[in-house]
């Protein structure tokens, strides 16, 4: 073991520092009430259901004139993409000139387990597209997807591609079988009917359990041993604890929407044969012919990059772009680099197709 | 923190720190004092109940894998006082796999774990029968274990074990090739400055393993039996109180799913029959121009007030 450099002083010493960290620790902790997350202020403009439809309030006039809609996964809660004022996409995007509005699909309940893909896709995104036109009197929308949410738009654009205009797909999912994907992999045996008969809808907690455990000690012991470095003043903590909401923050899944997308995607990838049918219409991919902006991360490990580029064959835009951020799948919206390289390259090229 | 509490932890550091002392010089080091996670329990009680939930787990998590990190701290420290310190620092490596590997393994016992006690779902009945098979207290009735619903129970809940079992089974070996590859690359010179440094290789290596053998089809169909083996037992106790339910004239899951799928498609028809309107009113104001839409509008309103005054002249005529 001639690389291992270990020796008593310096044992002594990084033991001493870890712990007083950790009492300094609790001290943070105990002074925290309120994580506050998604605190750019924004007008509830619609609601269909628990679906809201949110317009973000901007200090400048917009300067590209079609409206940004913003439809984010039904995991996990959209605030992410504004999770605090610092590491805000929203605010950034806002900021470089874009109308934006955002779908909250809200909290599913007992009474909601038989919505459906066609409920959400026919029903909940069109009506939201409707009346983000409605409100910005413009015929058409920019579409900006993100994960699941980028699937949906896909979805959406080539059933109704005559309301969207620009498409921008974010850490989304095309290809669900690749080699690299271990949350396909584990979905691949899971009996969905039996997962609907027993949950009804699908438990949030469950889908964070799946998440969490493809990288159990990174995300799990690892973590919490870098906490004492991360509580080391209020505001690391506060961020820290922003994403840890967020992360605890999984909404259960409607029962039958939840069956159709990971039977029709993960289990039998139709998309890529252009085989999904949401509600009694096939999604044929190749009607897609808007410009696309496609980004991913490049350490994504739930939605490999090698799930996200087969989209340049599948659609017949002639207008692709390809973006390869050197982050994971989160990092792809909250990084240093969502500030400074996701959120200018979508307005720029937003701004280029207005 | 209250400055009690500020107190007791720095005093707590400097007993703890006196400990690591002892052991690094290789003198007797005498009792270890009370692990942090013990003194949080002991804190739980009174400063860290204010805490809000999300804080409060971090907390304890926090406790819990502190121990486990000055725990094997110190089992290096000693190492290196050994007459033997390069057996010994191998000794300790293959203790932190160990650590590491139960800490996998009781994650996983968690994250897979029934969601409520099986005896106050499986109700009285099959509790009581099952409480006969694993405790020797309860007598065990054979006439009540032969029922086919009791069967089907034990079926499901021995399936349910060995889907367990087996993927335990995996975690474990993943655990150990993860070991190997640690030690390897110790011998291969890989540098190591600190505990944390170790801690980091450690997970490098297990996370490199778990992702290699997660893709694995055994591992895809142990991951497979397990989540259905666990659904189906947790369906099997559903079933059971839902004839429970109906036994006693109570609507039970079936009857609350049938209403919720006959909601759901009034639900659709009305968006359908929205959404027609909506199409014909667009048709409409396209098919008729919009001046003529204007006249006609106009034209109502004259009519309207028209028969307002004529309206009038018959109630006045009436008096």
């Amino acid at each position: 073991m001639k690389g291992f450099k270990l020796g008593p002083a310096g044992i002594l010493d990084e033991l001493g520092d870890f712990n007083r960290r950790l009492i300094d620790s609790y001290g943070t902790l105990l002074g925290i009430d309120e994580i506050d997350v998604g605190q750019s202020p924004a007008d509830l403009i619609h609601q269909d259901d628990k679906v809201r439809l949110l317009h973000y309030r901007s200090s400048r006039p917009a300067s590209c004139r079609t409206p940004v809609l913003i439809c984010y996964a039904l995991v996990n809660r959209p605030y992410i993409l504004d999770l605090e004022p610092e590491r805000s996409l929203v605010r950034r995007l806002l900021a470089l000139g874009l109308d934006l509005y955002l779908i909250d699909w809200g909290y599913p309940d007992s009474a909601d387990r038989c919505l459906d893909l066609d409920d959400y896709i026919n029903g909940y995104l069109d009506g939201c597209v409707d009346r983000v036109r409605e409100h910005a009197g413009s015929t058409q929308v920019n579409l900006l997807g993100v994960c699941q949410g980028g699937t949906f738009s896909l979805c959406y654009a080539a059933l109704q591609p005559e309301k969207v205009r620009n498409l921008v797909t974010l850490v989304t999912p095309v290809d669900f079988q690749t080699r690299d994907n271990r949350l396909s992999h584990l979905a691949q045996k899971v009996d969905l009917n039996l997962a609907i008969d027993t949950y009804g809808n699908i438990p949030g907690h469950l889908l964070n359990g799946s998440y969490s455990a493809l990288m159990p000690m990174r995300l799990g012991i690892q973590k919490s041993l870098e906490m004492p470095t991360q509580f080391a003043d209020r505001d690391r903590a506060l961020s820290f604890l922003r994403m840890e909401k967020w992360i605890c923050d999984s909404p259960d899944q409607a029962g039958e929407a939840f069956r159709e997308f990971v039977s029709g995607c993960f289990q039998q990838n139709r998309l890529m044969r252009n085989e999904m049918v949401i509600g009694d219409r096939a999604v044929d991919l190749r009607r897609i012919g808007h410009p696309l902006l496609n980004i991913f991360g490049r350490h994504d490990h739930l939605v490999p990059p090698s799930a996200s580029t087969p989209l340049a064959g599948l659609t017949s835009s002639r207008d692709y772009e390809e973006l390869c951020v050197p982050a994971g799948h989160i990092g792809v919206f909250v990084s240093r680099r969502a500030r400074t390289l996701v959120a200018p390259r979508i307005a720029d090229w937003l701004h280029q197709r207005d | 923190m209250s400055d009690d509490l500020q107190k007791q932890m720095q005093a707590w550091l400097e007993q703890q720190q006196a400990y690591w002392s002892r052991l690094a010089e290789g003198a007797s080091a005498g009792e270890e004092p009370p692990s942090w996670d013990r003194l949080l329990q002991a804190y739980r009680q009174s400063a860290l109940k204010e805490l809000p939930e999300q804080q409060a787990r971090l907390a304890s998590l926090l406790g819990s894998n502190a121990t486990l990190f000055n725990r094997f701290g110190a089992e290096v420290l000693q190492a290196l006082t050994d007459a033997d310190s390069e057996r010994a620092l191998e000794q300790a490596v293959e203790q932190l796999g160990r650590h590491m590997q139960q800490h996998a393994c009781a994650a996983l016992l968690a994250q897979w774990q029934l969601p409520q006690p099986l005896g106050s779902l499986f109700g009285s009945e099959m509790a009581g029968a099952l409480s006969g098979l694993f405790g020797p207290a309860t007598p065990f009735d054979p006439a009540r274990a032969q029922r086919p619903d009791t069967q089907q129970g034990f079926r499901l809940l021995l399936e349910f074990q060995e889907a367990m079992q087996h993927f335990v089974n995996l975690h474990q070996s993943i655990g150990q090739q993860a070991a190997r590859d640690l030690h390897q690359r110790l011998l291969d010179g890989a540098e190591v400055e600190s505990l944390a440094d170790l801690h980091a290789l450690w997970v490098d290596c297990y996370e490199s393993r778990h992702a290699d053998t997660g893709l694995s089809a055994d591992y895809q169909s142990a991951h497979g039996r397990l989540s259905n083996a666990s659904m189906q037992l947790q369906k099997f106790c559903q079933d059971w109180r839902d004839r429970h339910y109906d036994s006693l004239g109570l609507a039970g899951r079936p009857q609350l799913d049938g209403l919720a799928e006959r909601q759901h498609r009034l639900r659709k028809q009305l968006r359908s029959l929205a959404r027609e309107v909506a199409d014909l009113r667009t048709q409409l104001l396209d098919r008729v121009p919009a001046s003529e839409v204007a006249a006609l509008r106009t034209e109502l309103a004259q009519l309207r007030q028209r028969l307002d005054r004529l309206e009038g002249d018959r109630g006045d005529a009436g008096t």
